[in-house]
Parts: C-alpha cells; sequence; structure tokens
C-alpha cells in the first residue's frame, strides 16, 4: 500500500480524509518525457508551446488499473480531448496521473502510476475529436524488447536481483530502487534470448526445448532454446525478468504508482498482518455488497521444484500445504487429494531459492480458493497488498478475514475504486484491524 | 583559464565541460596522437605535458607544431659526386684496373662500369670506401628517413662462401654502420640491394635535420656515405672478387611542417609534469590552425607512456579557423611512417577518426600547456589531467563549490554545470541547490539560486544547464557558487571537479605551479574550495550563462472599442503593447508577452504571446518588425475595484536568446484597465479574424454531475465527493439586428465556430469566459436584419497563446521600395471610370510623394493616383489625362496619425467626370470635383509607395496592407464595405468586380516572408504581376481568410 502520509500530513491525518463524509475528488496528469521528466501538464497548455494548442488536451475520463494475473500488470484508460503535444509521438513520452482529495481545507494526492503515452483511439467528426486510449506502464518498456542477438548472459555468482537490474537498465528504466535484493546468485552461467548463430559457433540446438531459455557451462554449450532458428524471439525482458523473479520466490514484475519497477519478495500471508480492513464500520469506505466468488483455474496445495542441468548442484525442494498452512480448506489433509505442480528448469539456483519458489507456489494456489469482489471510496492499494474484509452478521466473514489483492480499478474521477482480492487463511487471527 | 572563448562574453566560465576521459597509449613510434591548436600570433617557446604513466625504460618524445598534419611524402636519390682520396681509392680499382672513381658507381642499374676491391680482403679485415654527392642542398624539407643502396657481386673461383656488406654513413668524424648483409659467392649482381636504414641520426639519436643531410650530399659537405667490406668467409676474398656497380642514398621527405617547432628526445618522458622547449619555433599566425603531434619516439610494448584525453560532447568544432566561437581543439589518432604523419587512424574509436571535422564531439588531450614568450602560459591549454567526482549529500564538508569572477556587470540568468546521481540508478531524496554567493564561509549575500530536482536529469553525468530563480547583474566582482543538498547519504548527487594534478611537479622538470595553476580558470584567485577554504589545484567545469537584456521602451495603451458607421463595430476593448526591438540579431529566439490581474494579492503571470521565428522568416526580421502586439483577451473593468477585472492588468514583455536564455521583464505597464463596451464581443488573439460582436440575450449554467453521493456499507448517512474540476458555464449569446451588409451577415460566428477555436467572451457586465462556440443558428427579418444565436461553452481558464498577431504587410522605407503591378490592359482606364484602394499607415512627409500611383505624376504623360504634397498632412487625388487635369487637394491630418487607414480615390472619366476622394469608412468624400482628362491611358506599373512605377517619390509606409483597382466608380455604400473589410470590421466584404486585389493580410497572396511570389487576388487565374522594389522587409504573419470566405 502507498504510505499514507504526506502532503505534510500523518498517516492518521490522511486516513481522516480519505473516510471523511464530505470531500473533493481531484486528479491532474503530468506530462513526462522519456527520461521521467516533467514537461507539462495535460490539462494546461503548455507554457512553451507557440502558437499554442487552440484546445489543450483535456481529460474528461480516467482509470487505472492493476492486474498482477496478466502480463502487464498496471494500465491507464483515458479520455481525452486531442493535445497537439502527443499527435503522432506514441512511446516519446510518458503520463503520470494524480488523484487529489481534499476535506476540511487538507489536500492530498497518490500518484497513480506512470504509463507510456501511445496511439489512441479517434472519434472523429468534422470539428469534434475524441481520444481513447489505453496505456501500459513500465513494464512494456520491458515486454516491447528483448535482448538483442547474443542473448542476456548471467554469470556464475552473480546476484539474482542484479541480472534484474541489468534487465531494468537495458530495457531503458533507470531507476532500479524498486528492487529489493535478495541474496541469491546464479549457481551457473546463464544465456536468454537468441545466442549465435549455431553454424559459426557450433552451438547444438536440441529440439523440442523451447521454452526460450537455456543454458550453457563455461562456454560447453549444452543447450538454447533461443538457437531455434525457426524461433523469431522467444524472450522479452519481461519474460526473463519474470523467469527470475519465479525462480527467487518474488512476486511477479510490476510497477509502483511512482512508476518505479518493483522485484519484492512474496509476501507470505502466513505471517502478515493487513493494511487496512474493508467492510462494514461506522467510518468504513466499502460502497457495494461485496460479492465471493473463486479463482479455480488457480488452485494447488503441493509443488515441488528440481535443478535439472548444466552444474548447477542436484536439488529437489517440495511444499505441502499440509506443512505451511496446515487445517487450510485445499490442504490435502482436508479434501484428500494433491493438486501438484512442478517447476523442473526453474531459475532456482539454490535450495533456499527453490523452497522460496515452492513455497509460493503453494501459497499461491492456496489462496485461489476464494476471490472477493467489491467497490470502495479511494485507498491507495497496491499489487499483493494483504487486506481485510468484515461484515458484520456474515456468518463467513463476521470476523475479519485476509485476503491478498489481485487487482484493483481507480477511478480518477469519482474515486471509486474496485477491488479483486484472494482470500487467503492466515495461520493465525489477524491484526491491525480498522 | 576559464573562457576559452573571450570573444563571446555570453558565458562566463570553461566552456570546455568534459564529462569523460580516456587514456592516450604512447607505445609506437608509428603511431601517436594530434590535436588542432589555434594558438594565435604567438611562438611557442615550450610545451608542458602531463604523462600519468610511464612504464619500463623511457620511451621518448616526440613533440611537433604543424601546419599541415599530412605533407606529402617523397623519396629523392642522390649519387656519388665528389672523390674523397684515400677515402675513395685506397684498395679499390674500377673495371679496368684504373683508380676507383665515383663515376663507376653513380647510378643503380649499369653494370659495365663499377669498382672493385684491387687487393685481397682477410677474413678479419674490413675495407671502407667512401663518397659524397654533388647535388644541389635541399631546401623547405624535413627528412624523415636516409636509406643507403648499393648494387654489389662477388665472385671468384676458391671456397670463398659470401662477404659481409654494410653500409656506412660518416658523420662529423664518426663512422655509422648499418647491420651487416651477406652476398654469396655466386657471381650474380644483387641489385638493387637496400643496405641500411636510419629513421634517426645515429649521432644525435634525433631525426635528420635537411642541414645534416646536406653535408654529405652535396660537394661541399663535410660527410660522406659508403660502403664497408667486412668478414670474407671461410676464406679470404681474392682480389678483384668483390664488386661494386652501385652506389646511392634515397632521402625520405616531405615540405616542412613544423613551424610551431619541435621537440625530440629518445631519453625523456618523465612521469607527471615536464616542460620541454621547442626548437626551430616560428612565429605563428592568428586565426590559424594548427596541429600538436606527440608520439614516442622509441617506445614499444615494454617500453610506453600514457596521458589523458577528455570528452566533451558538447563542444561544437567550427571547421573555420576563423570562427571565434566554439572550441579549436579536436583530438586525432594518427599513424606516423618515419616521423610523418601520413594517416589519422581510424580503428582508434576513442577519438574522431577523421581530421578537421565541424561539429563533432570534442575531445581534448588533458595536460597540455602552450608557453609562448616570456612564460605566458597561452589560452589554448588544458592544464586538467584527472576528472573526480564530488558527492553532494547532507553529509558533504559544507560550503563547497568554484568561486568565480565576473570581469564586468552582466546579467546572468543560469549556470551549467556537470552533475550526476551520486548511485546509479538511485534517485537523490532531496534536490541539489546552487548558490551564488558573495562570501566562500557560506555567508555574504546570495544573489543567486538554481535549484536541479531529481528528475530534471536521467541520473547519468551530464552538463545541465539551470536558470536561477531570477535573474542575477554580477558587477566586475569574484562571486562563490556553493553547491549543496540535504539528500541523504546513500540517495545523493555527484559533481564533477577537475584536477591539474599540480602537487606532481617533478623538481626539475622545468613546469612550475605557476605555469599550472595560472593556467587555471581565474588563475589561482578562482578555485574550487571546500570547507570554505580555495584549493587552486582544482576547479569545476562550470558557466554562468548570461541572459539578455529586457526590451526597452514597453508600453501598454487601452484601446476601447471602435464603433464605426451604422452602428457596426470594428474592433473591440484591447490593449495595444509595443516596444523598441531588442538586437540580438541572429541569436533573438522570440518575444515573451506576459500579463496578469492587477490585483492583492498577485497571481502567476500568464503567458499572452510568444512571437517566435516561423518558417521561412529570419530573427533579425521578426526581432525588427513584431514588436506590437494587440491584447483582446483582458477582462475589462466593469467599475473601479469591483469585479475581477476592477484594476485592470499588467503587461510586460521578455525576449528570449539562442543560449535559451530569457531576459527579465521589461518595463511593468501597470493597472491598465480596459474601458467596457456595451456589446459582448467574442476575440482571440490567435485568430483575429475571427473576432465577433455579440449581444449575450441570457446566460444558462447546468449541472454538470460533479456531486457524487455514496452509501457506504454499514454507516449511517451518505458521503459524498464533489469533482475538484469546475464545471465549465455555458452561455447562449445571441447577434441582435445586424446591419444586412452582406450575404450572410454571421460569417465571422460562422467561421469561428467551424475553426474550433479558443474564444474569450467579454461581457459588459465584467464577464470573461473562455470557451468556444456551436455553429450560430440565423434567423432573417423581414427587414433584412439577420438575428443569430449560438452555444458558448466555456472550457478553459486562460485563454491561449498568440503569436504576432497585427494584419500583415510590407514595409515601405520611404526611399527606395515599393509594391508594383505590372501595365495591363485590366488597369488602364482610358478615358473610362475607375477606382483606386490602398490600405496601409500612410506619412504625411509635407513633401510630394506617392502612395499610389500609376504614370508619373511628377513628370510628362498621363498618370492618375493619390499622392502627398508639399503642404504637410495633405492628400492630392490627381488624374492628368490627354484632356487636362483633374484633381482635388485636402489637408487631412486624421490620415497621417499612424494608425492604419483606408485611402480611395473614384473618377469616373468622360466629360466632365466627377472625382471623389474617401478616407476610411465614412463614406462621405473627403474630396470632391470635376472635370475632364481624357484618356489617362499609360505603360507604367501601378505603384504603392511611390511614383513613376515605384522609381521616384517614395512614401514610407510601415506598413502597407494591401490595395485594389476597380474598372468602375465604387457608391459610397461600396467605398464603406471596403473600408470596412480592409479595416476588420466584422461582416465586411470587399465589393466585386476589381480588376486588381493584393491583401497582404490574405494567405491566399502571400506567405509573408517570400516577396518574390505576391500574387494577385482578383482573379482566378491571377492575371497581374506583381512585384517588389528593393525588398521591402516583411512584417507580421499573413492570416487565413479562406475561413471566412467559406461563409
Amino acid at each position: 500500500m502507498q504510505a499514507l502520509q504526506r502532503q505534510g500530513y500523518t498517516a492518521d491525518e490522511v486516513t481522516a480524509i480519505l473516510k471523511a463524509g464530505t470531500g473533493t475528488i481531484g486528479n491532474r496528469f503530468e506530462l513526462l518525457d522519456q527520461a521521467f521528466r516533467v514537461v507539462g501538464d495535460l490539462n494546461a497548455a503548455p507554457p512553451g508551446a507557440s502558437p499554442a494548442a487552440s484546445s489543450p488536451g483535456t481529460v474528461t475520463a480516467a482509470s487505472v488499473d492493476y492486474d498482477v494475473d496478466r502480463p502487464l500488470v498496471g494500465a491507464l484508460e483515458l479520455r481525452m480531448l486531442p493535445d497537439p503535444r502527443l499527435r503522432d509521438a506514441a512511446m516519446q513520452y510518458r503520463i503520470k496521473p494524480y488523484i487529489q482529495l481534499t476535506n476540511a481545507g487538507r489536500t492530498v494526492e497518490f500518484p497513480m502510476g506512470v504509463y507510456l503515452w501511445d496511439v489512441p483511439e479517434r472519434d472523429i467528426a468534422p470539428g469534434i475529436e475524441e481520444w481513447t486510449v489505453t496505456l501500459a506502464d513500465g513494464l512494456f518498456d520491458l515486454e516491447s524488447d528483448g535482448p538483442p542477438v547474443g542473448g542476456f548472459n548471467v554469470w556464475k555468482g552473480e546476484l539474482q536481483t542484479d541480472a534484474i537490474a541489468r534487465i531494468v537498465q537495458a530495457a531503458g528504466l533507470v531507476d532500479t530502487s524498486g528492487i529489493r535484493a535478495s541474496g541469491a546468485a546464479f549457481a551457473g552461467p546463464r544465456v536468454w534470448g537468441l545466442t549465435r548463430p549455431r553454424q559459426v559457433f557450433g552451438i547444438t540446438y536440441i529440439p523440442g526445448f523451447e521454452e526460450g531459455w537455456g543454458f550453457y557451462s563455461d562456454g560447453a554449450t549444452i543447450s538454447v532454446g533461443g538457437d531455434n532458428p525457426n524461433q523469431t524471439r522467444t524472450n522479452t525482458w519481461r519474460d526473463i525478468a519474470a523467469s527470475i523473479h519465479n525462480g527467487i520466490g518474488y512476486q511477479v514484475p510490476w510497477c509502483d504508482f511512482d512508476g518505479i519497477y518493483q522485484a519484492r519478495p512474496y509476501v507470505d500471508w502466513t505471517k502478515a498482518t493487513p493494511a487496512v480492513q474493508f467492510g462494514t464500520a461506522s467510518d468504513g469506505i466499502t460502497v457495494s455488497p461485496i460479492r465471493s466468488s473463486n479463482d479455480v483455474a488457480r488452485r494447488c496445495n503441493y509443488a515441488a521444484a528440481w535443478s535439472e542441468a548444466g552444474d548447477v548442484a542436484i536439488f529437489f525442494a517440495e511444499a505441502d500445504a499440509n506443512v505451511i498452512a496446515p487445517g487450510h480448506p485445499l490442504s490435502q489433509a482436508k479434501i484428500r487429494h494433491y493438486m501438484r505442480r512442478f517447476e523442473p528448469r526453474s531459475t532456482a539456483d539454490s535450495m533456499t531459492t527453490a523452497e522460496l519458489l515452492v513455497r509460493k507456489m503453494v501459497l499461491e494456489g492456496l489462496a485461489a480458493y476464494r476471490r472477493v469482489s467489491f467497490t470502495t471510496l479511494f485507498w491507495p492499494v497496491e499489487p499483493y497488498d494483504v487486506v481485510s474484509v468484515m461484515v458484520a452478521g456474515d456468518t463467513e466473514y463476521a470476523t475479519p478475514q485476509l485476503f491478498q489483492s489481485r487487482g484493483a480499478r481507480f477511478d480518477l474521477f469519482t474515486g471509486l475504486v474496485q477491488h479483486d482480492a484472494n482470500q487467503v487463511f492466515a495461520s493465525s487471527t489477524p491484526a491491525g484491524t480498522t | 583559464m576559464g573562457d576559452f572563448n573571450p570573444s563571446s562574453p555570453t558565458l562566463l566560465g570553461q566552456e570546455w565541460q568534459p564529462l569523460s576521459e580516456l587514456a592516450l597509449q604512447f607505445s609506437s613510434p608509428a603511431s601517436g596522437w594530434a590535436q588542432r591548436i589555434r594558438p594565435g600570433a604567438n611562438t611557442l617557446a615550450a610545451i608542458h605535458r602531463y604523462h600519468q604513466e610511464v612504464v619500463g625504460s623511457a620511451p621518448g618524445i616526440a613533440l611537433e607544431v604543424v601546419d599541415t598534419l599530412m605533407p606529402a611524402l617523397s623519396t629523392s636519390t642522390f649519387f656519388p659526386g665528389t672523390d674523397l682520396g684515400s677515402l675513395t681509392t685506397t684498395g679499390w680499382q674500377d673495371q679496368a684496373a684504373a683508380a676507383a672513381t665515383f663515376a663507376r658507381v653513380d647510378d643503380k642499374t649499369d653494370t659495365s662500369d663499377y669498382v672493385r676491391n684491387s687487393t685481397a680482403i682477410g677474413i678479419t679485415e674490413q675495407r671502407n670506401i667512401r663518397f659524397r654527392g654533388a647535388a644541389a642542398a635541399l631546401a623547405g624539407k624535413r627528412i624523415a628517413a636516409v636509406f643507403v643502396g648499393a648494387m654489389v657481386r662477388v665472385f671468384q673461383f676458391s671456397d670463398l662462401v659470401d662477404v659481409g656488406v654494410e653500409s656506412a654513413l660518416t658523420l662529423g668524424g664518426g663512422n655509422y654502420y648499418s647491420p651487416l648483409r651477406r652476398i654469396p659467392n655466386d657471381g650474380r649482381w644483387y641489385t638493387p640491394f637496400l643496405l641500411g636504414a636510419w629513421r634517426l641520426n645515429p649521432a644525435t639519436d634525433k631525426p635528420f635535420t635537411q642541414a645534416e643531410v646536406n653535408n654529405f650530399i652535396t660537394a661541399a659537405g663535410t660527410d660522406s656515405f659508403g660502403l664497408r667490406i667486412s668478414y670474407p668467409r671461410p676464406t679470404p676474398a681474392a682480389a678483384t672478387a668483390v664488386s661494386v656497380a652501385g652506389l646511392w642514398v634515397d632521402v625520405l621527405l616531405a615540405a616542412e611542417n613544423r613551424i610551431g617547432g619541435f621537440y625530440y628526445d629518445t631519453k625523456k618522458m618523465l612521469r607527471y609534469w615536464q616542460r620541454f622547449p621547442m626548437s626551430s619555433a616560428g612565429l605563428l599566425a592568428a586565426n590559424t590552425h594548427y596541429w600538436l603531434v606527440e608520439y614516442p619516439l622509441v617506445g614499444g610494448t615494454a617500453n610506453y607512456a600514457r596521458g589523458v584525453a577528455h570528452t566533451d560532447p558538447s563542444a561544437v568544432e567550427p571547421a573555420s579557423a576563423a570562427a571565434t566561437t566554439g572550441e579549436h581543439r579536436e583530438l586525432v589518432a594518427v599513424t606516423l611512417n618515419n616521423g610523418v604523419v601520413t594517416a589519422v587512424a581510424p580503428d582508434r574509436r576513442t577519438v574522431q577518426d577523421s581530421a578537421v571535422t565541424s561539429g563533432t564531439i570534442g575531445q581534448l588531450m588533458g595536460g597540455v600547456l602552450l608557453e609562448g614568450g616570456a612564460g605566458a602560459i597561452l589560452s589554448q591549454s588544458d592544464p586538467y589531467v584527472q576528472l573526480d567526482r564530488r558527492k553532494i549529500a547532507s553529509d558533504s564538508i559544507a560550503n563547497l563549490g568554484q568561486s568565480i569572477t565576473s570581469p564586468g556587470a552582466n546579467n546572468y540568468g543560469a549556470i551549467v554545470i556537470p552533475v550526476a546521481w551520486n548511485r546509479a540508478g538511485v534517485r537523490p531524496d532531496r534536490e541539489l541547490v546552487i548558490e551564488i554567493r558573495t562570501a566562500i564561509n557560506g555567508g555574504g549575500a546570495v544573489v543567486a539560486t538554481a535549484t536541479i530536482q531529481p528528475d530534471d536529469i536521467d541520473g547519468t553525468l551530464q552538463r545541465k544547464q539551470v536558470p536561477f530563480a531570477a535573474n542575477f547583474a554580477a558587477a566586475a566582482a569574484q562571486y562563490f557558487v556553493h553547491i549543496r543538498s540535504s539528500a541523504s547519504t546513500l540517495r545523493g548527487w555527484d559533481i564533477l571537479r577537475q584536477d591539474t594534478h599540480s602537487e606532481l611537479i617533478d623538481s626539475g622538470a622545468g613546469t612550475t605551479l605557476a605555469n599550472i595553476e595560472g593556467a587555471t580558470q581565474g588563475g589561482t584567485t578562482d578555485a574550487y574550495f571546500e570547507g570554505a577554504t580555495a584549493l587552486t589545484r582544482y576547479d569545476i567545469p562550470l558557466e554562468l550563462v548570461a541572459a539578455p537584456a529586457a526590451p526597452a521602451g514597453f508600453t501598454a495603451v487601452a484601446l476601447p472599442a471602435v464603433v464605426g458607421a451604422g452602428s457596426v463595430n470594428n474592433a473591440p476593448p484591447r490593449v495595444l503593447c509595443s516596444w523598441t526591438a531588442t538586437a540580438l540579431g541572429a541569436s533573438f529566439v522570440k518575444y515573451r508577452l506576459w500579463s496578469r490581474p492587477s490585483r492583492t494579492p498577485a497571481v502567476q503571470p500568464q503567458l499572452r504571446a510568444e512571437i517566435v521565428v516561423n518558417a521561412g522568416q529570419t530573427p533579425a526580421t521578426v526581432e525588427a518588425q513584431h514588436t506590437r502586439f494587440l491584447d483582446k483577451s483582458p477582462g475589462w473593468t466593469r467599475q473601479q475595484g469591483v469585479g475581477q477585472w476592477g484594476d485592470g492588468w499588467d503587461f510586460w514583455v521578455t525576449v528570449v536568446n539562442a543560449n535559451g536564455m530569457e531576459s527579465g521583464p521589461s518595463t511593468i505597464a501597470t493597472r491598465v484597465q480596459l474601458t467596457p463596451d456595451l456589446d459582448s464581443w467574442l476575440t482571440n488573439n490567435a485568430a483575429p479574424w475571427l473576432d465577433a460582436p455579440v449581444w449575450a440575450q441570457e446566460l444558462q449554467g447546468e449541472d454538470q454531475g460533479t456531486l457524487n453521493t455514496y452509501t457506504p456499507l454499514g454507516r449511517d448517512f451518505l458521503v459524498t465527493r464533489t469533482r475538484s474540476e469546475l464545471p465549465g458555464r455555458l452561455y447562449k449569446v445571441g447577434w441582435d439586428s445586424m446591419q444586412a451588409v452582406a450575404e450572410d451577415g454571421i460569417r465571422h460566428q460562422r467561421a469561428a465556430a467551424a475553426s474550433g477555436r479558443q474564444l474569450v467572451l467579454n461581457t459588459p457586465a465584467g464577464d470573461r469566459v473562455i470557451g468556444s462556440i456551436s455553429a450560430p443558428r440565423a434567423q432573417q427579418t423581414p427587414a433584412d436584419f439577420v438575428d443569430s444565436e449560438a452555444t458558448f461553452a466555456e472550457t478553459a481558464r486562460q485563454p491561449e497563446v498568440a503569436d504576432y498577431n497585427l494584419p500583415a504587410g510590407l514595409v515601405l522605407n520611404g526611399t527606395s521600395q515599393a509594391l508594383t503591378i505590372a501595365h495591363n490592359a485590366l488597369i488602364d482606364p482610358l478615358a473610362g471610370p475607375f477606382t483606386l484602394i490602398i490600405v496601409a499607415t500612410f506619412a504625411g512627409a509635407g513633401s510630394t510623394k506617392g502612395i499610389i500611383t500609376k504614370g508619373n505624376l511628377a513628370g510628362a504623360g498621363n498618370g492618375f493616383g493619390i499622392r502627398t504634397n508639399a503642404v504637410a498632412n495633405q492628400l492630392d487625388f490627381y488624374t492628368k489625362g490627354a484632356t487636362g487635369t483633374v484633381r482635388q487637394a485636402v489637408t487631412a491630418a486624421a490620415a497621417f496619425d499612424g494608425n492604419v487607414h483606408v485611402l480611395a480615390m473614384s473618377y469616373a472619366g468622360g466629360a466632365g467626370g466627377e472625382l471623389l476622394g474617401y478616407l476610411d469608412a465614412s463614406g462621405t468624400p473627403i474630396a470632391s470635383t470635376t472635370g475632364t482628362a481624357g484618356s489617362l491611358t499609360n505603360t507604367v506599373a501601378l505603384a504603392a509607395g511611390g511614383d513613376n512605377g515605384g522609381t521616384a517619390a517614395w512614401s514610407a509606409m510601415a506598413p502597407l496592407h494591401g490595395l485594389a483597382y476597380y474598372p468602375r466608380v465604387l457608391t459610397p455604400a461600396e467605398i464603406v464595405a471596403a473600408a470596412r473589410d480592409l479595416l476588420f470590421y466584422p461582416n465586411a466584404r470587399m465589393p466585386g468586380g476589381s480588376t486588381a486585389f493584393v491583401d497582404l493580410r490574405d494567405q491566399r497572396t502571400w506567405n509573408g516572408v517570400s516577396t518574390l511570389n505576391i500574387v494577385d487576388t482578383s482573379s482566378v487565374p491571377p492575371a497581374l504581376t506583381v512585384a517588389t522594389v528593393a525588398n521591402p522587409t516583411p512584417r507580421g504573419l499573413p492570416w487565413p481568410l479562406q475561413d471566412l470566405d467559406k461563409f
């Protein structure tokens, strides 16, 4: 969750603004250049333009959403009047929206991400033109390109999070301060993407081994999926980063609301406390009935990972819901059978990281047991936030239950937030309810 | 050394601001480095060099200052031409057993004559033969290398296997031999046979001088060349066994290019600073490029040196040596052939791969001091040999920065400084603050402040130009640039610091502290400092950028609405801003006109206009001519002290130069109040042809759904959230009872709606709304009046920014310039009727000048037109025909008040025809007479601004907007319509039927740039040829008036 304290107000004061009975909702849209420098405001005429736009770009509707289950996690949907600065300027600018809340003379604002400008959909009639566009955040920089010929190489002993930082820099993003160091290192050299023409370097191509990554050992190449001459490109930077994230038990890659690439360890909700509680409360902000469903496709109660090739030491790691979340309704002890998942060729290069990986897989699978959707007034949740939901008098939710935020959609004009969260079952009673 | 370009006073500090450095390797005599220099009219007494590392035995050093980097190399061959007595004959005979002479060996190929050993040569014996040349002395050459060759044969019937042969130079009494070559005993001539090669004179260990070579190739010399036969094996060589048929010296040479002197030494090249006195240095010329070439005289892979070079991506390399701005120090890697540069090395990627290219990235050899006479260090020196990064954060040492002395009064607007994030990828958490103070200890006055935000740069090291919060006027004084940040220690900043390593002066190396530090920025007076202590060894490569001076003579005059005849408005309340043109010339970029409501508390200034240099315009013309602006957007003062705009408006102008610097404000015209009109006005500064007077009939607000209500679960009451965006207001605006002057009385309104442009609606109540209108609905009334109504929607707080907004035209200087239309039957009235119209700003000179004429009014022949008279402010409506002259002169001071006016003249022709003269849109003639002129025909061009086809009696017009010719007499009503159109009354049109119409306000007539393609728009296609005389200056931007003609 974004920190609440801001603009000189304490977290309690900001909480009061967010939960007040009356208030004002506003927004603004910074125009950034490719290097994230502020160069203007979408709702104001550019000060240096001459002659200026006859009708400065005016945003008429905007919403931001994230969904950790899709490749490009963050997105901004805009409806706006034309802005001459943005004509034929796809991917030359970024847009950083803010939502502003005011109550009792106090105004706070929250950044809502940094999104790469793209070609808008234009509705054109004589004298009228309106743009609609959906923009992706900084992950698009990683998704739209991959390693050049030669591939992306890591070496034995390189920290995996250092490799992620190199990927982020290679994709053109500068700030790597969102990458939390893990301490895990690659056990051997590894390469993603198209390495070199095999007829020149004699790399052996093994048909059928086409996951898009492979590894070789100190020059004696074993196999590289991307070497298949029939494949044009199998890896984007995001694919590679996601693969490394996964291998060290991290969350999927996402960019925070300041546009900074995030590589964070997976939240172990068995030890988590909720950041906020939604539901019925005398000062609550939940404005819709809570709908509960399931997320059946992702269920899992057992996971295993092991090393497979190269000079990586042999190991085998497994996680079982019976052990890490005993009593969970999806555990094998309850349902009497296993729902297994395996990760044989991950970048988990040590027993330690492999255990993190399988634990994450099981936790993700268990959290798919039940999903809730509901709408609240603005609250600055972020991907993977653990929140609690409590509905007085409800059979199941009369006591606060823990959920993990999988998606949220923020309307920047009304301030409403639509949440999608997967229910988790903490091993202890959640604390910190509000 | 600070100001590398003292002729560029707008910059103070170091124009050479390197961002990175690279190592220069000196490891082979075949490769070195050359730097272009422009030392001015000086003699180079010495060059000081800094080498950061010397490995192995000394690689030696060669320094040359050359005028031609790559002189052509050629080889000259010299044969023996002088016998040297016993040196030539002892032990030798010719092929006929006579005494040996030079004539036997003075070729390369002839074996019919030769010399041979006259006695046996023992196996331990060495037998010499020497000659001297008889050639003309070399002049103006530099010697690259000397080679000695010979054609030799060995033959005898015995056990002799071979004989050793060496070539020899005898220099100053000493003998120097080449490596020994062996000639087999096989009776064959070995030819041509290269024996010796000397790149360096073996007697001096330096390159040969021209005099040294002349000493053995000329008869008057004192040295010689030849052979030494030695060591036959395994038996002695019998008499006559060894023959020499040819002997010669090949000299590799080039035209002398070491104009600025040279230094050679095979032993010296110490570490760190060292001074090398220059030999044969001559006086160099000003504004001329030379090259400083350096290479190791004897270096190799085991004995080499390293120097340093710096890179400044922003340094501009001008190709012309006369250019006074930009850097003249381009560094190239070179390959050498025996000390002479033969190529720039394209494979050494770190520097430019070709010589002297303009506009390339600058590379500078670090640690080079050029010493002129009397020990003076010349300004093209570079004492810096290392770049440091200094962290700036909350834990950095306090009072860190650079002192800098302003040589005189100047107005600075920005600082350029190399800056980076301290850690790659980690954005600082506080801004970097740069303060200009008057004291080194952090005290004194703060005269300027600049701030760099973390996101102002992308994190990498870069030069950043940071504007000061306000320009500061520097006196001739020393200032202290303090750099600080309260960023946390792990999220700090870096700045760049240059190190001269003046502490690394070796005793006896010749370089002094004063040589080095006296060459740095401001000498030792200005230096880097930290902890309030000056460290003269360092400097920060920064510079202060001057801002231009604000335009002078700024005035802002409120003009009330103009109500023309028939209650038709033609101009809304507006403010005429004007100022004196600045004199930036080519570095002019734009004027910026600012305004703000005169209020307490004050509000942020708003940009009203940016008068820029558009495509095709020249900066100087825009700067000189576009110095007026009509602001029609300010709200009106409804009542003093009441309402939004009661106190009026403040106006000022600034100017921006090519350095990106904006001047401070001009004189601020304060509390300029606009008198409300009785009607509402829709105006647009950027598209003034869309201006339309309106009467707002009703004001209508509409709930745009800005209040949202929610019912949170578990709460007792509703929660509301209001959108912070103000709802736009909606007006219904009406145009009521407009006079029907054309087929569509609301075409301005329709054009404004169709344009989709932003308009400013000012109402008599003092309201000011900015938005746009929908297409108006019109109603035709029985009384020939037009009513209409449209919806006006508020869309913004500020009107759009405009460019120059007065009608475009040509400025005629009154001494040589005119606009002409070549004679054509279409503009020849013969004895019939015609009407002439011209719109311009007229000058009442008090002398006879042609305003618009056809014919020579001051001379012989037929003609007609309007001109001024010797009486001040008098207009003369004039026809002069075959039968007689019909004219009337009237005094009309109003026509010469400096504003734009329309003059019209009609003449009915025939017998007793009526001549009428009109001023503006009154419809009442100011001149009226009758008479018979007869045929007025002539073949002279119709001219505006002069008489007799624009060749005499020129009349100044600043500017001329247009002219028209009709082959009929326009009625007073038509004259009114024409004048209103030309003066930009809404809803007016030019009468039809013109046979010449040049409207310089209109894009269809010209583009406002070229005076070559001015089009007559009276017919399609144009039938007339329009031209200008003596290149009048364009003023303004023609408008797209075709927008209006759609309606």
